[in-house]
């Protein structure tokens, strides 16, 4: 063991080379495709550019894109936004944890296996067909949401989930935790199926009842699970934008009337559906960029402290 | 005491069927947006809205309007292009992580720690963040309208790296031993003794990768510009844009792009679900 040791605090030049060949491939897909792009984001964000490619020197502004950035209220609404539909789109967690505790507690292996396989079907939909399947589902005049809540309310329901700015946030949020829920019920399973036995026996043998198990036991165990599903839907959240778009239909304004127009919206809308009257010069759009990559470094930073906390 | 334990008994089985009904409650809820599309999709008596209360069986049933979809726009050659996008993606994403993975796990050199740290640090730039110099500089490159694009951003996966060289670091360092003592180099050590024992963190990356690229909607959108170029994703949004105000075609549209991964999840669920299970991410 110890000789390893002392053998790597020499350089030994032939197994750098070779085990850099090794790297190679992937280094540099990362440098080209990955890194090149960042750093181009960063270097541009200095400076004034009124078309793509008019990038001079003599138009160095500092950090006047940033200022701009923070002082333009388009951002800050969709700031906002962003934060609305990030929190309506927590709701599947606990959602998903209640029933993947009641499909942990069905004794029964087959029939357990079968609340699996159907919860979790939806799954494997892709994305753009729940989407279309949703469209169809929430649909303002004859859309079966809407028919069913007029069946129970005995009224004529005719809201349009998806069309009306005061619904549509709720609509998508409708759509996005209906695709993520299976996911969030195998992730819950699995932390659930990770507490050990034992300590529910021994919680039985003190009478405690299943409700003090769920609190006292389940619910403390089963935090690290939630802080992560907490935390990847925060970063999901800023970068949300495939189910807004395709709302959109394929422009990313934030249809129906800006509702919907997240950060990542806005930063696409800047970036390659630009009208001549509204778009700011392209530095800004850089600029944007690095805000929200800082802001998503600053949460990964946040939950590795977190998460180093509770350990 | 006996009829105390029975009673108990009897109470555990009341719990045990409401648990059971509950369940069967909520998933029957999961799942009623499918089944009533699929209803929508093969009823001919429906065209704008559905009717009330919604039926549970087509009135009159027909395909039709997967005719319609399959005339209206080249659905199969939009599943051609998901897969061979996704096989070119899985050889060349396996051939470069493997190769790294290798290195990280069974190599011993220096500059390992500032690799991984590169490795790593690519996950903390959302990829949302880059797009505008990503697409300048793949219009630079003339490489815009085709698959090459995408097929590239795809195979950056730090994650299958990890993955690898996770499972790598629990298979036995004798093996490198002696089949260094045999001649063998790191190159051939590399595909021919671990690989092979790799199956299983394979299999998974393979379902991550369908998954990830039956999803993959923003960046093609972005980079392709060309009908008979789409995948299924751009294909499938692009033609709800374009021509599907009926609503019978748009639920075979939703559908039909999604038959491929339903056989996949029929045969492969335990799979799947294991893959998602241990990793955590949604590719």
């Amino acid at each position: 063991m110890r000789r390893t040791d002392i053998k790597l605090k020499k350089w030994d030049i032939k197994q750098e080379i070779k085990w850099f060949l090794f790297m190679l491939p992937i280094m540099l897909t990362m440098a080209v495709f990955i890194y090149y792009p960042f750093l181009q984001d960063v270097f541009k964000s200095f400076f004034y550019i009124p078309e793509v490619n008019e990038l001079h020197m003599s138009n160095f502004v500092g950090l006047n894109n940033y200022v701009q950035v923070f002082k333009d209220p388009r951002f800050l609404h969709a700031l906002y936004i962003t934060f609305i539909l990030m929190l309506m789109s927590l709701v599947f967690i606990p959602i998903g944890f209640i029933i993947a505790f009641m499909i942990n507690n069905v004794s029964n292996k087959k029939l357990q296996a079968v609340f699996r396989i159907s919860f979790f079907f939806p799954y494997v939909i892709p994305y753009v067909a729940i989407i279309l399947i949703f469209q169809v589902f929430l649909q303002q005049s004859g859309g079966v949401l809407n028919t069913w809540l007029s069946v129970i309310s005995g009224h004529d329901v005719a809201i349009g989930w998806l069309g009306d700015p005061r619904f549509a946030r709720i609509g998508v949020s409708i759509i996005l935790n209906y695709s993520k829920l299976p996911y969030g019920i195998i992730i819950c399973l699995a932390g659930l199926q990770a507490i050990p036995n034992e300590i529910y026996e021994s919680a039985d043998i003190d009478g405690a009842n299943v409700f003090q198990k769920l609190l006292r036991i389940t619910v403390p165990n089963m935090r690290g699970i939630f802080t992560f599903l907490f935390i990847s839907q925060v970063i999901f959240g800023f970068q949300r934008i495939t189910d807004l778009i395709i709302n959109g239909l394929g422009h990313p304004t934030g249809a129906p009337a800006g509702s919907l127009q997240s950060i990542m919206m806005l930063i696409f809308e800047l970036s390659f559906f630009r009208t001549v009257s509204v778009a700011p010069n392209y530095g800004y759009v850089y600029a944007m960029n690095i805000v929200l990559a800082g802001i998503i470094l600053l949460v990964t930073i946040c939950n590795i402290k977190a998460t180093k906390v509770t350990k | 005491m006996e009829i105390d334990s029975n009673t108990a008994k009897r109470k555990r089985k009341i719990n045990k069927t409401l648990l059971g009904l509950c369940l069967a409650i909520f998933a029957a809820i999961i799942l009623y947006p499918i089944y009533i599309t699929l209803v929508v999709s093969f009823d001919d008596t429906i065209r704008f809205t559905i009717p009330n209360p919604p039926p549970f069986f087509p009135k009159k049933a027909t395909t039709i309007f997967y005719e319609m979809v399959l005339v209206n726009i080249p659905f199969f050659r939009y599943y051609i292009n998901t897969m061979l996008i996704t096989v070119a993606v899985l050889i060349l994403k396996l051939a470069m992580c493997v190769l790294a993975a290798y290195a990280l796990s069974k190599g011993k050199f220096k500059l390992k720690g500032l690799y991984f740290t590169l490795i790593v640090a690519t996950m903390m730039i959302p990829f949302q963040a880059i797009l505008l110099p990503l697409y300048l500089m793949f219009n630079q490159l003339r490489m815009l309208d085709s698959w090459l694009p995408v097929i590239i951003m795809s195979t950056i996966s730090p994650i299958t790296v990890f993955l690898l060289k996770q499972y790598m670091d629990e298979l036995p360092y004798t093996l490198r031993e002696a089949a260094i003592i045999d001649g063998a180099g790191d190159f051939r050590i590399c595909w021919q003794i671990y690989i092979p024992l790799c199956g299983p963190v394979i299999a998974t990356v393979v379902i991550l990768t369908m998954i990830g690229e039956w999803n993959n909607y923003l960046w093609p959108y972005i980079v392709i510009n060309r009908n008979e170029l789409y995948n299924i994703p751009v294909g499938l949004a692009k033609f709800s844009f374009d021509k599907a105000v009926i609503i019978s075609p748009r639920s075979a549209a939703a559908l039909l792009g999604s038959v491929p991964m339903i056989i996949a999840f029929l045969f492969f669920q335990k799979y799947i679900v294991q893959s998602i299970a241990a990793t955590g991410i949604k590719a």
